[in-house]
């Protein structure tokens, strides 16, 4: 396959596209934007939000197809922006801005989409921010590789939690799952030495800088990385910016004793300034 | 009956099957009692037991088998039972009949007249299954051996001509040659979506990869259908033996039949099947003698419909994500299926057509049907009318043959309403479209679907617009809810329509119905989603006026939407029985014995018990 | 409250670790405690290397499954197509009234848990009930009252 293209029309225009790649990703390398929730470049495609919809003629047919997950293939033609994707894509953030109406992001998507405040009857929850895209259960899943949360229950009642709704017993504490979530949904709050997740209902012991005594992460993802790269657990562990620091000085050290360029001490410690 | 051998080679196969049959024929005569889960649920085991008793405690001039069999179709009537010779049909037997039934008809040859079945047109009863009208104007092909043989038994499978078909397929013709008769055949799925079935194991032959499965699914959700059910439970061999068949044409060496666990006895008689089976070297390696191996699982379900969706049964069979989500297609199962390997899912009828077109050839197959839906279809019947259970019949009969000859019409003489096919993904097909022949194309082109099968059958009491409102609560109830449209989408729709049914819908609301259901047809993941505004449209489509009736007037014509309707008591009908008044759980009908009672509004909470006790038509809805 | 976790060892040995067999092992789980005890997972996903949280999403997704122990007698109303036009709705709105619990739940003396199906695939003999797995069909109002109103233990006295 390595090497391979395929080409196909995207909006009339004929584009070459790497085989494998999804239509989302060959508009994106020809610099077309399609909009998305729930597609995320380090996870696999999910077809769930169904905003990136594009119209697909394929035999002489055109369906609406998920951009995110459609694999661009010979011959295809590809239009993102016609009446019938619009309209659908219009729907779809209807009904996301009345399942959660107080997510900014959503917000302003059914803003810039033109979808009136009040369009459709049913109202979720105003604290709802839960849009169900499942990069959460994802990137613990496929990144992590941990499954510490997953979705839970069906239809209507479908949701994303920790096992049983209470404490997630596999969860690291690494915070992917915060760091993927596009709507605010999924939160981290650091206080006393902990670390607390929600909705996961989850809270972790922070380990604390061997150096400058300040908490820094979970000691869970710090035994699992040292696990991914065969090395035992040093609880004697120093957070990110003292390692920087001590790495700056170690090198500090050696372009004294050598003749290469130095760092200016002063602009180094600013930079490195908690 | 008892073999003792295993099954080496063609040979050896027709040679027990021979021996099998003379054994059949030797017995003087049969009774073939009806255990599918309908007629157990009427009392068959009962039947089965006196049976077995009263027999035993006589001396008989001749062998008398007492079968227990698969489902004849005909529930309504149920308990069933057939004896042989004179194929004299006897309907809703009880244990207590049996006494009667052994002296009467098995020693002196006479009919037990009031257990025969009373033709409502004629007014006469009818002494032969052959000659009821249920089934006169069927024809079976794949219920053929229903009520003929003990659903698990290999022997009884065999005597009726089972597995020479693989026996064909496997020592006669190429893996290609199977595919070809197939085409020839014009057989088309059968669970719903009418995919060309040799295109698809072809796709899948084709495919690369050398492990390959065929999966059966079994996993028969759609509410109102029955069929899949009966044929596991009534004939498992002949499922099988399709499966065989399609495993040796697309070079599978491996299979899985995922059943729903509602169906514990259609399970039941698969393990037993599928073991003896094996026992008997049909399943295994070298099978026959060739080189064709094939090994075949159960996996059952868990209680949810969208596992019927092929790519989320995949995910419920491989059991690793736990969550039996529908994935993004393209690709294909028969391409990317199971553990990503070429896979065929075909439903259970679609495997149980395949081992008689093998033995008649795809021609004599095609030479049933129409243009481009080919052979029989087996159709659940219920609803409304007067004879429920299982038809089989020739693709292209109309809905008016099946509802008024085989089904013999709308109970209690009301008048026909419309006709709901394809399960919550179809569409209800009005009186006036009764006439269309049924195939794939026509049910579509009606907005509706061929779906599994079922068709329920609706009179004037039965309100389109409540209907639409199960059909959706249904889909919201089952749908997995991963992507918006479906999950979303469905909640806004039932929402709307559970507005209509209160009497608080408004003209705008059906505007709205109409842009919600267009948006999840289009841009739903899996059919769940695309096909769940299909009842909603086509009742829109066709009973508008009912939908209006709702939001303007605020009345359900059908007298069934609670908070438009009032039961009323007509005085000068009602005779004080007091049955009404009696059956009322909250006390609302007031009256003294032999005067006209009166339904006290107030207490009323409409749930139709007084409608229902009432024996003169007394109790109006308003 | 324990559970005999020597019983889910045993089912667990019988299925071993086969990702296919998982929905197979927790059926088996749930009919053998007639619910799927907390215990039990965790019991399935420490030995089997499973995710916890796989074996809670499977234990909320599937209908068969009960995160809360079920009542000695199962009485469960079917709600398909072909029950509903001949007035299933109704049938529920009766047993309800009768168990005094709403559909999915239990009664606070544990004898009975109410529930429905979206179809139990003998639609010829619509509206239908099964009790213990028992199917009663043809119901109507004052049928079920029958039907429910007397123990299920005298019931199960008549059919031996």
């Amino acid at each position: 396959m390595a090497g391979q293209t395929v080409n196909f029309k995207l909006n009339g225009e004929e584009i070459r596209a790497a085989a494998g790649w999804t239509i989302w990703q060959a508009a994106r390398a020809a610099g077309v934007f399609i909009p998305t929730l729930c597609h995320h470049e380090a996870l696999h495609p999910f077809g769930a939000c169904r905003l990136c919809v594009v119209e697909v003629e394929k035999d002489g047919k055109k369906t609406l197809e998920a951009a995110c997950s459609y694999p661009a293939a010979e011959g295809l033609s590809v239009e993102t922006e016609t009446p019938r994707v619009q309209k659908s894509r219009k729907m779809t953030a209807a009904l996301l801005l009345a399942r959660c109406p107080s997510v900014p992001l959503i917000r302003e998507l059914a803003a810039r989409l033109g979808v009136a405040e009040d369009s459709l009857p049913l109202k979720g929850r105003a604290e709802e921010a839960c849009i169900l895209c499942g990069r959460c259960v994802r990137v613990c899943r496929e990144a992590i590789g941990k499954r510490a949360v997953s979705f839970a229950y069906r239809g209507p009642q479908r949701r994303v939690s920790a096992p049983f709704g209470e404490e997630a017993p596999d969860c690291i504490g690494c915070t992917a799952c915060v760091f993927v979530c596009p709507t605010g949904a999924v939160k981290a709050v650091r206080q006393d030495n902990r670390l607390r997740l929600s909705p996961w209902q989850t809270e972790l012991p922070l380990l604390s800088c061997s150096a400058c005594g300040r908490s820094f992460a979970a000691e869970k993802v710090l035994r699992h990385l040292h696990g991914l790269q065969k090395a035992s657990f040093d609880p004697e562990t120093l957070c990110p910016v003292c390692r920087r620091k001590q790495v700056g000085e170690a090198l500090e050290k050696v372009s004294k004793l050598g003749k290469a360029g130095s760092f200016p001490p002063g602009k180094e410690q600013k930079q490195f300034k908690h | 009956m008892k073999m003792h051998r295993s099954i080496t080679d063609p040979a050896a196969l027709e040679a027990l099957r021979r021996e099998l049959m003379a054994e059949g024929q030797a017995a003087g005569a049969s009774v073939s009692v009806c255990c599918g889960t309908g007629c157990r649920a009427s009392g068959a085991l009962e039947v089965v037991e006196a049976f077995k008793q009263g027999l035993a405690a006589r001396e008989l001039p001749v062998k008398v088998n007492t079968r227990m069999t698969g489902c004849h179709g005909f529930c309504e009537q149920g308990p069933l039972v057939v004896l042989e010779p004179g194929n004299i049909f006897y309907c809703r037997v009880q244990a207590a009949d049996v006494e009667e039934i052994i002296s009467r008809t098995i020693v002196e040859g006479q009919p037990v007249e009031r257990l025969l079945y009373l033709d409502s047109a004629s007014g006469r009863r009818i002494l032969r299954e052959e000659n009821v009208p249920f089934y006169r104007g069927q024809e079976r092909l794949l219920l053929a051996h229903n009520g003929r043989i003990e659903p698990a038994s290999l022997a009884d499978y065999l005597a009726v001509g089972g597995y020479a078909a693989l026996a064909k397929a496997l020592t006669e013709m190429t893996p290609e040659q199977v595919i070809a008769e197939i085409k020839v055949s014009g057989l088309r799925g059968r669970g719903g979506g009418g995919f060309p079935t040799a295109l698809k194991w072809e796709i899948c032959r084709r495919a690369e990869g050398t492990t390959k499965y065929v999966v059966c699914n079994a996993d028969e959700g759609d509410p109102g259908c029955f069929q899949d059910r009966s044929l596991l439970e009534g004939n498992p061999h002949s499922v099988l033996e399709g499966m065989l068949i399609g495993a040796y044409a697309v070079g599978a060496e491996a299979g899985y039949v995922y059943v729903r666990h509602e169906y514990p006895l259609a399970i039941a008689h698969l393990s037993g099947a599928i073991n003896e089976a094996r026992e008997y070297g049909l399943l295994g390696r070298g099978i026959l003698g060739t080189g064709f191996n094939f090994e075949l699982k159960i996996s059952r379900g868990g209680g949810a419909f969208v596992c019927g969706e092929e790519t989320a049964l995949i995910s419920s069979i491989e059991g690793i994500t736990g969550e039996p989500n529908p994935r993004p297609r393209p690709p294909y199962p028969a391409v990317q299926g199971l553990w990503g390997c070429p896979t065929v899912i075909n439903n259970v009828k679609t495997w149980a057509t395949v081992p008689p077109i093998i033995n008649k050839g795809g021609q004599w197959f095609a030479a049933t049907g129409t243009a481009g839906s080919k052979g029989t279809m087996i159709f659940s019947l219920t609803g409304k009318v007067n004879n429920t259970g299982l038809v089989e019949v020739p693709m292209g009969i109309t809905l008016r043959e099946i509802v008024f000859n085989l089904g013999g019409g709308i109970r209690g003489g009301k008048k026909i309403k419309a006709v709901q096919t394809g399960g919550p993904a179809g569409g209800c097909i009005p009186e006036a479209l009764l006439d269309l022949p049924l195939d794939y194309e026509q049910l579509t082109e009606a907005g509706s679907m061929m779906g599994s099968g079922g068709l329920i059958v609706m009179d004037e009491t039965t309100c389109m617009v409540d209907l639409a409102r199960y059909f959706l609560s249904f889909t919201q109830d089952e749908s997995c809810g991963k992507c918006t449209p479906c999950r979303e989408g469905g909640a806004q729709l039932l929402h709307l329509l559970e507005k209509i049914t209160k009497g608080q819908g408004a003209e705008e609301d059906l505007e709205l119905i109409a842009a919600l259901s267009a948006a999840m047809q289009d841009s739903s993941l899996c059919a769940l989603g695309k096909l769940a505004p299909n009842p909603v449209l086509t009742t829109l489509r066709f009973f508008r006026d009912e939908y209006l009736a709702h939001i303007v007037e605020k009345r359900c014509p059908a007298g069934v939407c609670r908070s438009l309707i009032r039961y009323v008591i007509d005085s000068s009908a009602c005779t004080g029985c007091g049955r009404c008044r009696r059956a009322c759980p909250a006390g609302a009908v007031q009256g003294t014995k032999k005067e006209p009672h009166l339904i006290d509004q107030e207490k009323c909470t409409r749930c139709g018990a007084c409608l229902e006790a009432c024996r003169f038509a007394a109790v109006l809805v308003n | 409250m324990g559970i005999d976790l020597e019983k889910v060892d045993r089912i667990i040995e019988k299925y071993g670790n086969d990702a296919t067999l998982c929905l197979e092992l927790l059926q088996e789980i749930n009919g053998t405690f007639r619910y799927l005890p907390r215990e039990a997972l965790v019991r399935v996903a420490e030995k089997n290397r499973t995710p916890l949280s796989q074996l809670y999403a499977m234990a909320t997704f599937y209908k068969s499954f009960n995160l809360t122990p079920r009542g000695e007698h199962e009485v469960c109303v079917c709600m398909g197509t072909a029950c509903h036009v001949r007035g299933a709705p109704r049938i529920l709105e009766r047993a309800e009234e009768i168990l005094g619990i709403r559909a999915g739940e239990t009664s606070a003396d544990g004898k009975y848990t109410l529930q429905t199906v979206n179809c139990l695939g003998a639609c010829a003999l619509g509206p239908l009930v099964t009790v213990d797995g028992q199917y009663h069909g043809k119901l109507n109002t004052a049928r079920v009252e029958k039907l429910l109103r007397r123990s299920p233990d005298e019931d199960a006295q008549e059919h031996n």
